[in-house]
């Protein structure tokens, strides 16, 4: 037996009004004469004993009316089984994501972040699946869903005993990414994939709860990027910090390397405040790594809150610009921000050589368009060489070329000297940009001959045959491989129209080995465009058109310097920065020059040194031995570490979207179609009791007890009623008529 | 007391009094006063007990020795025996009839009220003085004395009484001390001072006037009237009381007041009984039920326990 409104039972309470009317004499009309109330007490109206309650049956009848009332009202119903089966619902998903990124390392929003997580986990079903996973720029497992899987009913336990030890990382935080991931996880479900995802029943078996600070240096980008289902919500666990003012700096060097430092030394410095701040005055200082002040003197500050002030700090006198240093903001109670890790290394010169004939018209020839192509790097100069096939290679320098363009010009004695450093790891990209039918024969054959002794030389290939193709119309590229590194920074759509890029002339390349040259990109007639073939630890990239306008419209086209810059890369990939930041991994060169870590991303702070004598001890214990975890595979040459610059310290710092720590209004997260249940828990709790009730409600309509109830109110009033006319007719008649 | 109690068990039994339901539908005081004392005289030749009075000894049978002079040769000639009666002329005492004529006495919760009982009762006890040759005066009062009758012995004095008995109840609140101050004041002589009242008064305020009649040597008799429902208070539901003198209204349920009015009305009877003693008053209640020929017996009986003046 059950009530859908219980609250109605307490009428029933008025069932003591007629009891104490009962009990209560009736204050006697008539008033007699006494002699005297001397001796009399006042009395008020009292209850009389109950023993002296004389309508009994008349009690009874109108406290019944009274009960069988309050009853009706109430609405009872019995519970049968389709109740049970309903309490027995299906568990539901939850997936609890915990951002771990370094702005939760601010006072107070870590212990929110575990105590909601802890309430949340606590409140839930005991049939639901819990996972919880921690957010950073990915997700990490600490129950993963197939854990929870496993043991539903274990899984609460399991996932709170997993919120124990649980810690705060330095990495940045991309919600965005963090929830796409957590929707594959999910879609990955098995079972709900089935029965939820695609029949709108789903909207009880999979949750998703965040809990985090949702600052607004997180990104959400990456939700533009999916049609979050709707079926979907995402339970926001909103932790705050003690203090809502945080201030950061921000050296923007690292953000333009061009201007990462000025001529005389000075570093741009961003100052940012935020909207909440108390306070809006501040000091910067220059630090020596072991924390030192490098200067007795400190830069102020003035930043208004919500605001972002822009400050030159002066490199600090007797210091070299080399040497690394600490900018530190005093002023702000938010510590986990306020400190920048800098160091520059020296820049390393280098060359990359054209061979071309100088007897051409600059604008027929290629170098006159390849020399203008800016290929430097941050931390290495590069200038462009022109040589004539006919110099010596041998004369410049000792240092090897970073890369070499060559034209169909290539000697084979040229070609003879670049085979070992192709061979170490050279890159060399070849233009067959002369027309193959040359007007005279002997020129004809010098072309062949050059161009088959060199591929011979190189590759030893005899069956490879050039030869010029039809020129009566132009050729467009197609069949570019996105996916190769030269053409990927085209592959957004909006970039890989390659149409206004007509070629006039191009050679036809046969009999080559397919297996062993990869064709990048082919010509409309069928015939590759741009080919590559590894030589030892080199490549050999030959381009079957020149770029110059009586060959092509490449060197006119936007396309031209992404394409050349990318073949550059190719064989130099960019020297690794001097500014990592927590949640980069660890690059492979730092490997190759000796560093060795132990972790697959950078997870601390600060400024790490090699000691560059030995290459086996480090400044820091976290960097240590442990190739095994690195992410990029170690291709690259062994001794391109020596033509690299060699880092002797790196700075880590902390993501710069950490230091960006105000909220993001929830609202955002609806733009992106995603739908926030910004109830909380108590309010989810609310939702169940309610659809507790519609069941409830539905049971009650079906069995219709109160109908019942009023019949008989309706019953013991008629019976009342009769009691109370026997009786006054009864009284009539005792009465004597006057 | 313990005399009207057996009186009033006699009573019940309606064998030798006269009914005093019949005698109060009278409406001739002094028919009522003339039959009561007649019957009290009467019946005191036929009563087994009227031996131990001293007003009876003065009636006592003439034995020999005693001197001839003594006896009253009227009775031997209704009665054709020897009676004694010595003091008839030798004691002539004033008397003061003293009646409460506060509202309080108007009530009676059976046929007739406290008054009408009251004043049959004065006309009677002013018949029985005056045949006994005493002068007999008369006062009523309210809050203050109304009439004053001058104690005296001569003819026309019993209807001069019956004639101050004959105005309606018209007073207001029972006070007791400045009629009796008065009456202190008014009454020179040594006199009996019968009070005939309800009493429904404070106690302390009947010591000062009655210490002061007692200083002034007068003896003083107080005879209480009560209803029988002032006795029990015996109510059937709760009812709305109004006090007849005050107006005020109270309601009262019996089966919670009645123990506590049983309760104040004895203390009060206590507190009287503590105040009056020590003066040398006696005080005895009456139920308006009880007969007259009671009265009249348990007055000679008082007189002679508090000794003739």
């Amino acid at each position: 037996m059950s009530f859908l409104t219980p609250l109605y039972l307490l009428a029933g309470l008025a069932v003591l009004a007629p009891i104490l009317a009962h009990l209560i004499r009736s204050r006697p009309r008539d008033v007699i004469d006494f002699s005297s109330v001397l001796f009399l007490d006042p009395s008020a109206p009292r209850l009389t004993n109950p023993s002296r309650i004389e309508q009994w049956m008349l009690l009874l009848l109108r406290s019944l009316i009274l009960l069988a009332l309050a009853f009706a009202f109430a609405r009872p119903y019995l519970k049968t089984f389709v109740q049970q089966t309903a309490a027995a619902e299906p568990g539901k998903v939850r997936l609890l994501l915990i951002d771990a990124s370094a702005s939760m390392k601010r006072p107070g929003v870590w212990e929110e972040a575990i105590g909601k997580a802890k309430d949340y986990l606590s409140k839930s079903a005991p049939a639901d699946s819990l996972a919880v996973y921690l957010l950073t720029d990915r997700l990490e497992p600490v129950v993963s869903l197939d854990q929870a899987r496993q043991g539903p009913a274990q899984s609460q336990a399991l996932a709170l005993q997993g919120l124990d030890g649980l810690s705060p990382t330095w990495f940045a935080s991309d919600i965005g990414k963090g929830l796409v991931q957590a929707l594959e996880l999910l879609a990955e479900e098995p079972i709900e994939n089935e029965q939820g995802l695609g029949q709108g029943q789903s909207v009880h078996a999979a949750q998703i709860a965040l809990a985090s600070d949702f600052q607004q240096g997180s990104s959400l980008e990456t939700l533009g990027s999916i049609q979050w289902p709707s079926d979907i919500p995402v339970i926001p666990l909103v932790c705050r910090p003690k203090l809502a003012s945080n201030a950061s700096v921000t050296i923007l060097s690292n953000v333009e390397p061009k201007e990462q430092e000025s001529s005389d030394g000075s570093v741009r410095v961003a100052v940012r405040n935020s909207i909440h701040a108390s306070t809006d005055r501040f000091r910067l200082h220059w630090l020596d790594p072991t924390g030192r002040p490098l200067e007795p003197n400190a830069t102020e500050v003035y930043v208004p809150a919500g605001q972002q002030q822009i400050v030159s700090m002066a490199r600090p006198e007797q210091v070299d610009p080399t040497a690394p240093r600490i900018l530190e903001l005093q002023g702000d109670e938010q510590a986990f921000d306020n400190r920048q890790y800098y160091y520059r290394g020296r820049k390393v010169s280098a060359k990359a050589i054209c061979i071309d004939s100088r007897q051409r018209d600059p604008k027929e020839s290629l170098w006159y368009f390849a020399l203008r192509v800016p290929v430097s790097q941050p931390g290495l100069e590069v200038q462009w060489e022109h040589k004539d096939p006919s110099d010596s290679l041998e004369s410049d320098s000792q240092a090897p070329p970073r890369w070499v363009v060559a034209s169909s010009d290539l000697s084979p004695p040229c070609a003879q000297r670049l085979k070992p450093w192709i061979e170490q790891g050279l890159h060399v990209l070849w233009v067959l940009d002369r027309p193959w039918q040359a007007e005279d024969a002997q020129a004809m054959d010098l072309n062949d001959a050059n161009a088959v002794s060199v591929l011979k030389n190189w590759f030893e290939e005899d069956s490879i045959g050039i030869s010029e193709a039809d020129s009566n119309r132009y050729y467009l590229l197609q069949d570019i491989d996105m996916t190769h590194p030269v053409f990927s920074s085209f592959a957004d759509p909006k970039y890989n129209n390659f149409t206004k890029v007509r070629f006039w002339h191009h050679r036809r390349i046969e009999g080559f080995d397919t297996e062993s040259w990869r064709v990048l990109a082919k010509f409309d007639d069928g015939q590759a465009a741009m080919l590559q073939r590894p030589l030892g630890k080199g490549m050999v990239t030959m381009l079957t058109s020149g770029w110059q306008p009586i060959e092509s419209q490449l060197a006119l086209s936007s396309k031209f310097v992404p394409i050349l810059t990318s073949l550059f890369e190719l064989g130099n990939p960019p020297p690794d920065q001097a500014d990592y930041h927590c949640g980069d991994a660890v690059p492979a060169s730092l490997i190759e020059q000796g560093w060795k870590s132990n972790v697959r991303r950078f997870d601390t702070p600060g400024i790490f040194t090699l000691n560059a004598p030995s290459k086996e001890s480090f400044a820091i214990e976290s960097l240590s031995v442990d190739p095994r975890h690195t992410d990029k595979p170690l291709d690259v040459a062994s001794d391109r570490a020596s033509l690299a610059s060699q880092a002797e310290s790196i700075a880590v710092n902390l993501p710069r979207s950490e230091c960006i720590t105000d909220r993001i209004d929830l609202e955002e997260f609806s733009r992106f179609g995603v739908p926030i249940d910004s109830r909380d828990i108590k309010q989810v709790d609310r939702e169940r009791t309610s659809r507790a009730n519609q069941l409830a409600e539905q049971l009650e309509a079906n069995q219709r007890g109160w109908w019942w109830l009023l019949l008989f109110v309706l019953l013991f009033a008629g019976l009342e009623s009769v009691v109370t006319a026997l009786r006054s007719r009864g009284r009539a008649m005792l009465t004597p008529s006057p | 007391m313990s005399n009207a109690k057996e009186a009033e068990s006699d009573a019940t039994q309606g064998s030798k009094w006269i009914d005093l339901k019949t005698l109060m539908a009278v409406r001739n005081l002094q028919w009522r006063a003339q039959k009561v004392v007649d019957g009290f005289q009467t019946g005191l030749h036929r009563s087994p007990k009227h031996g131990f009075s001293v007003e009876f000894s003065e009636y006592r049978p003439y034995s020999v020795g005693d001197d001839p002079k003594t006896i009253d040769w009227k009775l031997y000639a209704r009665s054709d025996r020897y009676y004694r009666k010595r003091f008839e002329d030798e004691t002539n005492r004033r008397c003061y009839l003293v009646i409460d004529l506060s509202k309080s006495m108007q009530y009676g919760s059976i046929a007739y009220t406290k008054y009408e009982y009251a004043r049959t009762l004065i006309a009677t006890l002013a018949l029985f003085l005056l045949r006994q040759r005493d002068a007999v005066g008369a006062v009523t009062f309210d809050q203050r004395v109304t009439d004053w009758l001058t104690a005296r012995f001569r003819t026309g004095q019993f209807q001069r009484i019956l004639s101050m008995l004959s105005k309606p109840c018209a007073g207001q609140s029972t006070d007791l001390t400045a009629p009796l101050e008065q009456i202190a004041q008014l009454v020179q002589h040594r006199s009996l001072i019968v009070i005939v009242s309800d009493l429904m008064v404070s106690p302390d305020a009947l010591k000062a006037p009655l210490a002061f009649l007692r200083a002034r040597r007068h003896e003083v008799v107080l005879l209480r009237v009560l209803d029988p429902m002032e006795l029990r208070f015996h109510y059937e539901k709760p009812v709305l009381i109004r006090d007849v003198e005050s107006g005020e209204e109270r309601f009262v349920d019996p089966a919670i007041v009645g123990e506590s009015y049983q309760r104040n009305f004895h203390n009060h009877r206590s507190e009287l009984t503590e105040i009056l003693t020590p003066l040398g008053i006696r005080c005895v209640d009456f139920q308006t039920t009880d007969p007259m020929e009671l009265v009249l017996s348990s007055f000679l009986s008082m007189r002679e326990a508090v000794g003739s003046p």
